[in-house]
């Protein structure tokens, strides 16, 4: 497959921007060609997922000090996933001195290279996508939340490769920017009631697991909160590659769907939850810590916080994104939370973050499924 | 290495001792992988693993997942993305075979090569 390139791109290409750029845009080339792209287009908001050096390491702090050493800087609106820790509240230092500097290097690097310090995986609630539109995004929860919500268009694309997106304002066109990419092939029909968050990322996870690479289209969910479709995406994301699915009555493109081309038809009933939640490493007691915030919670979550808290009399983790954070100190209810004894966390969540690891019952499938894998505490996967 | 699963690079993977699932050995072998899935932090996996010389040899899935070819271009790592069947041939010539088999990723010709020996 060869790619045609503008003039612009062909000076990129040939080191007249500098070598950030030329590395970046090679790269780009060299992996839109894997997957078919004849040329490069230009986006309008880019997000960088694998910003915290827990899940990086020295191999990644590398990578982007190098970058940053060739004075990259970015071309276009572009934010930042969580870190390792609140950034205004640091940690303490004197254990971790090493770990919490080349964090902060990392960030440091990235803020030079111009990123908006949003350090939250909810992209969309800083700059809300719209429909038919380029983006380059990484974090799998918020490009499913992007593709399927709002009809935006990204793959799911590698933190590195993003990042390289940023400088160049541009990716590779491919994979689901093409609107025929895009159209489901596995036609899911939930029969059974979906009431709670925890019951939605259970729900996204059997639909990512049984779907894989295929986009489903999801018939029968008839009653789906803001919040309950976050989760949804976010666990679809966890168990598959898929970068997007179709939710009737949520999703501005159900006309995509074109019966010709489903594989198969899945029917999602009582008996396959059981299978599931028996199956999964979800329910094992002990958890001492309640956690909430998988994706960040943002405003719209708010009542499923506030109804949520403390259902077992435990310890609460609550992390979000810094706007919301800043609201809730405005509005006062940020002080009526931690006299509860709720401990609120910005910038960072328990997925990406060694201090906040712990055993915990959450909400989100997502964030027992990671909390299980990276940081092999017991989980319990909420579902009231 | 022939895995027949859906694998996550972040959680599934450990880049300081190349092991996957805490089990099998990544580095100079060719790993044969069911598909990929999950965070998009995997291609720093890939990154991290070549830093420290746990990298496969080469690559091979059936799904052309960005998260893994990104991982593989900067990593400098070889991949090759089959069909499904083949995937399955792969994984009955291994099974009936009673010796141990030797795999060559030809990186020109897009092949992957497999000998028992």
């Amino acid at each position: 497959m060869v790619m045609y390139l503008t003039k612009e791109e062909e000076k990129m290409l040939n080191g007249e921007y500098g070598r950030a750029e030329q590395l970046a845009i090679r790269t780009i080339v060299k992996v839109g060609e894997a997957l078919g792209a004849t040329k490069l287009i230009e986006v309008r908001h880019v997000h960088v997922s694998g910003i915290s050096y827990f899940n990086i390491g020295d191999a990644g702090l590398e990578f982007i000090r190098d970058l940053a050493r060739y004075d990259a800087k970015v071309k276009v609106f572009s934010t930042l996933n969580p870190l390792a820790f609140d950034l205004d509240l640091g940690v303490n230092e004197s254990k971790n001195v090493e770990f919490v500097k080349k964090q902060l290097e990392i960030i440091n690097y990235l803020l030079d290279m111009g990123f908006t310090p949003s350090f939250t995986c909810t992209p969309y609630v800083i700059r809300r996508p719209k429909l038919g539109e380029h983006l380059s995004w990484a974090e799998s929860s918020a490009v499913a939340y992007a593709n399927t919500v709002y009809g935006a268009r990204t793959n799911r694309e590698g933190g590195p490769l993003a990042l390289l997106s940023a400088l160049i304002g541009r990716t590779y066109y491919a994979g689901v920017h093409v609107i025929e990419n895009r159209r489901p092939r596995v036609l899911i029909d939930v029969k059974v009631k979906v009431r709670s968050v925890g019951e939605a990322g259970l729900l996204g996870y059997i639909v990512g697991d049984l779907s894989k690479h295929r986009i489903p289209y999801i018939r029968g969910v008839n009653y789906f909160t803001n919040t309950m479709v976050k989760s949804f995406c976010a666990a679809l994301a966890t168990s598959s590659s898929l970068p997007m699915c179709i939710i009737e009555g949520i999703s501005p493109e159900t006309h995509l769907l074109d019966e010709g081309l489903l594989e198969e038809k899945i029917i999602v009933d009582e008996a396959l939850i059981k299978e599931y939640i028996d199956k999964l490493p979800i329910n094992v007691r002990a958890p001492n810590t309640f956690f909430i915030g998988c994706p960040h919670v943002s405003i719209l979550d708010l009542e499923h916080v506030v109804n949520l808290l403390m259902p077992e009399r435990l310890r609460c983790i609550v992390s979000m994104n810094r706007f919301t954070y800043w609201y809730l100190n405005i509005t006062g209810i940020m002080s009526y939370l931690q006299r509860k004894g709720i401990n609120i966390v910005k910038d960072t969540c328990i997925v990406v973050s060694p201090y906040l690891a712990t055993d915990i019952v959450s909400n989100s499938m997502k964030a027992v499924y990671y909390v299980d894998r990276m940081h092999h505490k017991k989980v319990k996967l909420y579902l009231q | 290495m022939f895995i027949d699963e859906n694998v996550s690079f972040l959680g599934d993977v450990n880049p300081e001792n190349g092991l996957l699932f805490e089990k099998y050995y990544l580095g100079n072998k060719i790993l044969i992988l069911r598909s990929t899935k999950g965070s998009t932090v995997g291609s720093y996996i890939l990154y991290s693993l070549k830093k420290k010389n746990h990298a496969p040899l080469g690559i091979v899935s059936t799904i052309p997942d960005p998260v893994l070819i990104t991982g593989c271009v900067i990593a400098n790592i070889p991949l090759l993305i089959i069909s499904p069947n083949s995937l399955n041939e792969i994984k009955l010539f291994i099974s009936k075979s009673s010796r141990d088999v030797m795999g060559e990723l030809d990186t020109i010709r897009g092949m992957l090569v497999l000998m028992t020996i």
